[in-house]
C-alpha cells in the first residue's frame, strides 16, 4: 500500500481542521492563517512524520502552540466589547443560545480558548491537553476552571447551572 | 444540571459552530509560499548556525537579522523605508497595503493587497485576500491611475510577468487576459481536477495521488519525490520541485531535461530558457543540462517575481514573521542583486 502523501492527506483533512483551527482563533481569515502555517510545517516535515495516521493531531499540535505562544505576542490582544465578525457570527446556522455561548468564548485569552477546544471538542483528557499546550496538567485544570467562571459571569441566564463546574468528565 | 449536561452543553454548542463553519477553499498559492519560506527558514536556519560558530559573519545591520536567525527580532521603531528605487515598476504589499516602486520613489496607497502577480501593460496587478484581482495603472513616470477591480474570486494564476495571465476562478473557469484595454477571454479548465499550471495547451493536473503533464495525448505520471512543493509551467519547459529534487521536463514530450537533487523554490524565466530559485543558494539554472550560476546578494529569496524579461524581484523575509523583510531586485543577465526596500515590520509580501 502506498504511502499516505501530504496533497492527498491535505484534501482530505482541510475542512475538518480548518473548522478547529476557527474554533481556536474564532475568527475566519486568523484560522485560514494559523491552518496554512501549521500545514506549511507538515508539509516541510511530512517524510519525518512516521505514523501519517497521526499527522492530524501533528498539524493540530501545531497550531495550538503557534495560537497561544506567538500570536499573543504579535498581535497584543486587546479586551473590546466590540469582536470581529459579528456578521460571521451572527450567521452561523446554530441556536441562539450557543451563539451567545461562542461570543463569549471567542472573548476568551487564546489559551484559555484553546484549553476548551481541546477539552470539550477534541476530547482530550487533562493529560493529554497538557501535551498538546506544553504546560501541566495543573495549569489546564486551571485554565479551565477560570474559562468556565468567565462564561458563567458573562452569561448568568443562559444555563445557570450549566456553567458551574470545574472541569469537564 | 448534573456534570455530564453541563460537558454535553458545552460540548454541543461548540460542535454546532464547529460544524456550521463553511472551510474555505484551499489558498494552495498562499499555502505553497508558506512551504516555501519554512523550507527556506529551516535552511537558513542551518547556515546561519554555521556561520555564526565559525564566527566568520561581517554584515550590515540589515544583512544581521537576515542571515543570523536566532537574534530577537526587532523593534519596529526602525523607520521602514526604500534603500534604492526599482529598475522595473515594482509592487509589494506592506502591512496590508499595495506599495507601488517605480524609479522616481515609492508610493503606498490605501489598497488592501496579499498577492502581487506583477505588471502587464501599464496595470500592476495584485490579489486581495478573497480571492479579488484588481489593477493600477502606473505609467513611466510612475503616476498611478485609479484601482479597478478586474475580476473577483480568483483562486489561482499562472503568469511569468509577460505575456498572457491566466487565472482560474472559483466557478472553475480559465481566463487569460494580455492586459491593457485587452478582453478576457474565459473557457472552462481542460481538467475536472486541481489545475496546479497551465500554459495555452500543457498542463499539469493534480489528483489525491500525484501529478500528471498532460499535453495533446500526453499523460505523463509525475514522480511523487516525497512530496510536490511546487510547478512552473513556461514556454515549453516544466520545472517541477518536489523535497527530493527540482525536475525539468520538455512540457510537450515528457522527456527529463535534467535533475538537481535536493529541495528548490523558484521559477522559470518569462520565455521557460532558464529558472531561477533556492537549492543552498540563490542560482540561475539551465534546464537542458543542469548547469547553474550563483547570484551574487543575498543567499535565498522566497515569493519571486518577474518586473521583466530579465529582472525580478525577491523578499529575503529574515528568517520568519516579525523579522526584517527586504526586498531585493535581481538582474538575470548580470546574476547580481540589490536591496530595494527594508521592512523592519517584517510585513512585506510579494507573491503567494
Amino acid at each position: 500500500m502506498s504511502e499516505l502523501g501530504f496533497d492527498e492527506f491535505m484534501a482530505a483533512r482541510w475542512t475538518p481542521l480548518y473548522r478547529t483551527a476557527y474554533l481556536l482563533t474564532g475568527d475566519r481569515h486568523q484560522a485560514e492563517d494559523l491552518l496554512q502555517d501549521a500545514l506549511a510545517r507538515t508539509c516541510v516535515r511530512w517524510s519525518s512524520i512516521r505514523d501519517k495516521g497521526a499527522a492530524d493531531a501533528y498539524v493540530r499540535q501545531a497550531m495550538v502552540r503557534q495560537m497561544t505562544r506567538q500570536w499573543p505576542r504579535r498581535r497584543r490582544e486587546v479586551p473590546t466589547e466590540e469582536l470581529p465578525e459579528t456578521a460571521h457570527a451572527g450567521g452561523l446556522d446554530v441556536r441562539a443560545d450557543h451563539l451567545d455561548l461562542w461570543a463569549e468564548v471567542r472573548r476568551l485569552p487564546p489559551r484559555m480558548r484553546a484549553t476548551l477546544v481541546l477539552r470539550y471538542v477534541e476530547d482530550l483528557t487533562a493529560e493529554a491537553t497538557a501535551r498538546e499546550l506544553g504546560c501541566s496538567v495543573g495549569s489546564v485544570k486551571s485554565q479551565t476552571h477560570h474559562a468556565l467562571r468567565r462564561l458563567r459571569a458573562a452569561l448568568p441566564d443562559l444555563h445557570p447551572a450549566a456553567l458551574s463546574a470545574e472541569e469537564p468528565s | 444540571m448534573s456534570r455530564t449536561e453541563i460537558d454535553t452543553e458545552i460540548r454541543t454548542a461548540l460542535a454546532g459552530i464547529r460544524d456550521a463553519v463553511e472551510a474555505p477553499p484551499v489558498d494552495r498559492i498562499a499555502l505553497q509560499a508558506r512551504v516555501r519560506a519554512e523550507r527556506r527558514r529551516r535552511t537558513t536556519g542551518r547556515v546561519a548556525a554555521a556561520l555564526v560558530s565559525a564566527a566568520a559573519v561581517t554584515v550590515t545591520a540589515v544583512g544581521v537579522s537576515a542571515v543570523v536567525r536566532e537574534t530577537p527580532p526587532p523593534t519596529t521603531d526602525v523607520a521602514a523605508g526604500p534603500l534604492a528605487t526599482p529598475a522595473a515598476v515594482t509592487g509589494f504589499a506592506l502591512d496590508g497595503r499595495l506599495v507601488v516602486g517605480t524609479s522616481g520613489g515609492y508610493e503606498k496607497l490605501r489598497t488592501p493587497a496579499r498577492t502581487v502577480l506583477g505588471v502587464l501593460d501599464g496595470v500592476l496587478t495584485f490579489l486581495d485576500r478573497e480571492g479579488g484581482l484588481w489593477g493600477v495603472p502606473v505609467d513611466g513616470s510612475g503616476t498611478t491611475g485609479p484601482v479597478r477591480r478586474l475580476l473577483p474570486g480568483v483562486i489561482d494564476y499562472s503568469w511569468q510577468g509577460t505575456g498572457v495571465l491566466t487565472v482560474q476562478t472559483q466557478d472553475g473557469l480559465l481566463h487569460a487576459w494580455r492586459g491593457g484595454d485587452a478582453p478576457w477571454e474565459s473557457r472552462q479548465s481542460p481538467t475536472t481536477d486541481h489545475l496546479a499550471a497551465v500554459d495555452g495547451g500543457v498542463w499539469v493536473e493534480s489528483d489525491s495521488s500525484g501529478l500528471t503533464l498532460r499535453s495533446g495525448g500526453l499523460r505523463k505520471r509525475l514522480p511523487r519525490g516525497g512530496g510536490v512543493t511546487g510547478t512552473d509551467l513556461v514556454g515549453g519547459t516544466l520545472a517541477y520541485e518536489t523535497f527530493r529534487a527540482l525536475r525539468f521536463y520538455d512540457a510537450r514530450t515528457g522527456e527529463l531535461l535534467a535533475r538537481l537533487p535536493g529541495q528548490w523554490g523558484g521559477r522559470l524565466t518569462p520565455d521557460g530558457a532558464a529558472y531561477v530559485g533556492v537549492g543552498e543558494r540563490l542560482s540561475l539554472v539551465d534546464p537542458r543540462s543542469g548547469d547553474r550560476q550563483e547570484f551574487t546578494g543575498p543567499e535565498g529569496l522566497d515569493s519571486l517575481v518577474w518586473t521583466s524579461e530579465d529582472t525580478f524581484v525577491g523578499r529575503d523575509h529574515g528568517g520568519g514573521e516579525g523579522r526584517v523583510h527586504v526586498l531585493w531586485e535581481c538582474g538575470v543577465e548580470s546574476l547580481s542583486c540589490e536591496r530595494l526596500y527594508a521592512d523592519p515590520a517584517g510585513t512585506l509580501e510579494l507573491a503567494k
